[in-house]
């Protein structure tokens, strides 16, 4: 257990919060994306969180959603099959905006830990000043 | 009976110095849980200092018990989420911040503790 293990722990919370809210911002910014039906779809990204054993968090890895999409008909667009058919991804993005509110309010709490830890130290040296 | 200055003989910073480490490893398993609010599986843990520390000081000997004593984690079971994850945001917040202000008060008790050993050290 080391002396800053309070801010070792909460920078891995924040950590883990960004790399998620980043791959949200990437699948919502690609919502729309399209690609010929040849191709695979656009996938959505998923943070895969893990515990430390000595404390905080991890990124375990990134999962990725079904490439097969969903199929969208749409004949005037430029990369239309000859059926009229372009792969959109299977996305929810009700279910995006909801894990953004999530991964902001974790992020905003391992950032008060920061906050936390940062005076924690300050009276811990103040120890033995008047 | 005299008692020397700094000794871990003084109950009173035994005591002090005991509730710091409890406070410290709360605040340690708070930052854990917070980090680890979204993490499925996982399960808050909580921190008791306290009830050893109310058993040595009804002691005879309260800075022998706290050397000996241990401070004990155990892990919360209130019911689990949807992802079998049970970090409760507010609960953890509001205990962030208590624990803070404890810890602060702690840190002023041990430099006033000091400045007595200092004055009874100093007094001829």
């Amino acid at each position: 257990m080391g002396a800053f293990d309070l801010l070792r722990i909460a920078g891995s919370g924040l950590g883990m919060h960004q790399t998620w809210l980043d791959t949200i911002g990437s699948n919502i910014a690609n919502v729309n994306t399209m690609t010929s039906t040849d191709e695979d779809a656009f996938t959505a990204q998923m943070v895969v969180a893990q515990a430390r054993p000595d404390g905080g968090v991890d990124v375990a890895g990134i999962a990725t959603g079904d490439p097969e999409g969903v199929l969208v008909h749409s004949p005037d667009h430029p990369l239309a099959d000859e059926d009229g058919y372009v792969r959109g991804p299977a996305m929810d993005l009700t279910s995006q905006m909801s894990q953004l509110i999530m991964a902001q309010r974790g992020f905003q709490a391992s950032s008060q830990v920061t906050q936390f830890a940062q005076d924690a130290y300050a009276s811990a040296i103040q120890i033995g000043n008047r | 009976m005299s008692v020397p200055a700094f000794s871990a003989s003084d109950p009173v910073s035994a005591a002090l110095g005991f509730a710091l480490d409890g406070l410290s490893l709360r605040q340690r398993t708070i930052a854990d849980n917070l980090a680890n609010v979204d993490t499925p599986g996982f399960r808050a843990v909580a921190v008791d200092f306290e009830s050893a520390l109310t058993d040595a000081l009804g002691s005879d000997d309260p800075a022998a018990d706290l050397a000996r004593a241990g401070i004990s984690t155990v892990a919360v079971d209130t019911p689990v989420g949807a992802n079998g994850n049970n970090v409760d945001l507010r609960k953890e917040t509001l205990a962030a911040m208590q624990s803070q202000f404890q810890y602060q008060m702690v840190t002023r008790a041990v430099t006033d503790r000091f400045e007595h050993l200092k004055t009874a050290a100093s007094a001829s």
